[in-house]
């Protein structure tokens, strides 16, 4: 019988065949629900479907698994470091940059189509159609290559990594005490250590002082204050897209019981936790652009941020509820507001140095 | 329903003023389907006449809780053709009366004593009672999406569909937890059928019943249909359908053609979750035994009934 549909348990080998996008009887299986057995076992039912669906160009697919909104969060940190140079009129290294791009680059396209492939396999982005690219769940790629994308990613990541850490020792403890702290809140689940906020902390770090710290180093070797200030900066602001995308998925995570910090704090409170990074990122703004070497005329630079700003907070206080359309577009505003600050600043540095 | 007699004012407390009479109105209009459906599928489990009486009481009680709650919640005025009881009555009575129901609901089912039937019931109510919450803070939101609207529809309509689906296997202690899990899937998608349907209802499709027109929209409550309607509308034009007051307006300032496009896309799409619910179905009866496999005769045809409003399914 050709019903369109197939179901399969977890402990057959045809279902990780299935959900890695291998096809059956010349035909590709796309998951469309799923229910999990109280020993951890699911069963999921896929949709057959001719096996060329209609889809979009390779590069547009490839565009779409690659979550270009968000590259700001790992490679705009380097490009401010670079600025921040310029403006000190520091000797920068060159290789260790272009090492340092590819090097994040390569990270990015694989942490997030690590997220794509895992969260497929787990079922979240099948129940939460907000969830991730959605690259798999359209058809448009199939899981396998994925994550063939995935690994080839992560070792273009490593082999820059290495390159790095060749020339600059010191750094490989900063990654690796990164690595650690990652691998302690990630895996520490029973300990309830993710609604702690572990793995906030880890995204505020390696993506705020940590990653400024070792591009700092590694470009420019050297660090002062107003690069600390940077990484905080970044960092929260990092933090920010991720508390908000944490924010809107609070349906999802109370009901899978994955355990995040916002879903701890509850609805109402994480607003407050919200508007807390955007105090804490004013600051650290302000201390930036208003200490003594930068000049007075950039005070007109901060009015678009302060727009998006205040639009955001008002699109935070209108917020109802999880399920409300307010909530819909917010990560893509605090991801605009991550890319504003970055563009904002390299503008601050380039023209303070050159009216100085 | 006429073999199940689901209210009975010997059941409730004689000296409470006003309840008998408002629980006279409440159950005196309702069609009593998932009493019946409950029913049917107990019929083939072998359930005798006091089981199948206690959980048709059960989804009833819970239901019509729901309801005076809903009216007052959404201010309805009517319910049933009838002025809505917390108008007649107070909006005090009617929380009360609602909240006696569940009540009863709770002490029946632990006299009963089947545990999972009263934590299944008490987990039926708490997502009974998460869509409602939720669904309130919808109002006013004229660009909620449907998949958004869906998360809510499956916690307070659907979980309905899935009690009367799961119950009377629970009823008739049979556990299987894949049983269960198949069950569970298919209550989702007939759950959010019948919603769906009833949200067409609304635009007077397939409205055999008559049910008044746009009150969803007049009330400020996009609903599943209106979602896929406004998609590709223009501001001007979404700011326009949200104040249309009758169906001939609404038809007007979205064109006929767009309009009906989009009727066939919804019922493609919703026709695509009837295919798999059949699926499900399909392989329900195949771990069925055989004693048990009538079944399918009922659940067959609840997406005609449910979602294609056929008078003669």
């Amino acid at each position: 019988m050709m019903s369109g549909f197939v179901t399969i348990e977890s402990d057959n080998r045809d279902h990780r065949k299935l959900l890695d996008g291998e096809s059956k009887d010349g035909h590709w299986a796309l998951p469309v629900d799923s229910f999990r057995y109280s020993d951890g076992r699911e069963r999921t039912t896929f949709r057959l479907v001719e096996a060329n669906p209609n889809k979009p160009s390779f590069a547009t697919r490839l565009w779409v698994l690659l979550r270009p909104s968000l590259i700001s969060m790992t490679l705009g940190p380097l490009f401010l470091v670079l600025a921040y140079g310029r403006f000190l009129d520091t000797p920068m290294n060159f290789a260790a940059f272009a090492t340092s791009f590819f090097g994040l680059l390569f990270l990015h396209i694989a942490t997030f189509a690590y997220n794509d492939y895992f969260d497929h396999l787990r079922g979240i982005d099948r129940y939460s159609q907000d969830s991730g690219s959605q690259v798999i769940q359209k058809g448009w790629f199939r899981a396998k290559v994925v994550r063939r994308i995935a690994d080839v990613s992560m070792l273009g990541a490593a082999v820059s990594g290495l390159i790095i850490f060749v020339s600059q020792p010191e750094l490989l403890v900063l990654a690796s005490l990164m690595a650690l702290a990652a691998a302690f809140g990630f895996s520490s689940v029973r300990l309830g250590l993710k609604t702690l906020g572990i793995g906030e902390m880890i995204v505020f770090v390696s993506l705020g002082p940590g990653l400024v710290y070792g591009l700092s180093k590694a470009v420019l070797n050297h660090f002062d204050i107003s690069l600390l200030f940077l990484g905080l900066l970044m960092g929260t602001l990092s933090s920010l897209v991720m508390q908000v995308r944490n924010w809107q998925q609070i349906f999802v995570a109370s009901r899978f019981k994955l355990g995040t910090f916002v879903s701890r704090l509850g609805f109402d409170r994480s607003k407050y936790f919200i508007h807390l990074h955007l105090v804490l990122a004013s600051a650290y703004f302000g201390v930036l652009i208003y200490s003594d070497r930068f000049a007075a005329w950039a005070v007109p630079a901060v009015i678009p941020l302060g727009l998006l700003v205040y639009r955001f907070v008002q699109q935070v206080n209108e917020t109802a509820s999880p399920f409300s359309s307010k909530i819909l577009n917010l990560d893509r505003r605090a991801v605009r507001l991550h890319q504003l600050m970055i563009v904002t600043l390299i503008l601050v540095f380039e023209l303070t140095m050159r009216l100085k | 329903m006429k073999d199940l007699k689901i209210y009975s004012r010997r059941d409730f407390p004689p000296y409470l003023p006003k309840l008998n009479s408002l629980y006279d109105d409440l159950f005196s209009g309702g069609k009593g389907f998932r009493a019946e459906l409950i029913r049917r599928i107990s019929g083939h489990l072998g359930l005798g006449e006091k089981p199948i009486l206690l959980q048709a009481q059960t989804i009833e009680f819970i239901h019509n809780a729901s309801l005076l709650h809903d009216d007052l919640i959404d201010r309805s005025h009517l319910r049933r053709g009838k002025p809505s009881a917390w108008l007649k009555y107070t909006p005090e009575y009617a929380v009360l009366a609602g909240d006696y129901l569940l009540a009863r609901v709770m002490v029946n089912l632990s006299e009963y004593g089947n545990l999972r039937l009263l934590q299944y019931t008490a987990q039926m109510i708490s997502d009974l009672l998460e869509g409602e919450w939720i669904q309130d803070s919808l109002v006013k939101d004229f660009s909620v999406t449907i998949d958004q609207l869906d998360q809510v529809h499956y916690l307070k309509t659907a979980s309905l569909f899935k009690w009367c689906l799961r119950a009377p296997f629970l009823t008739a202690e049979i556990y299987d937890e894949e049983l269960h899990g198949l069950l569970d899937q298919m209550g989702d998608l007939i759950g959010l059928l019948f919603q769906r349907s009833d949200d067409l209802l609304d635009f007077d499709i397939r409205n055999h019943e008559g049910k008044a027109v746009l009150g969803d929209l007049k009330s400020g409550y996009i609903n599943s249909f209106s979602a896929v309607l406004m998609e590709d509308l223009s501001k001007e034009n979404r700011e326009l359908y949200v104040h249309c007051q009758t169906m001939k307006g609404l038809r007007e300032v979205v064109g006929e053609d767009y309009f009906n496009a989009k009727l066939k896309l919804f019922d493609d799409i919703n026709q695509s979750k009837i295919d798999l619910y059949g699926h499900h179905l399909q392989r329900l009866i195949e771990s069925l035994p055989a004693s048990q496999r009538g079944v399918e005769k009922e659940l067959s045809r609840l997406p005609r009934i449910l979602y294609w409003r056929d008078p003669k399914a």
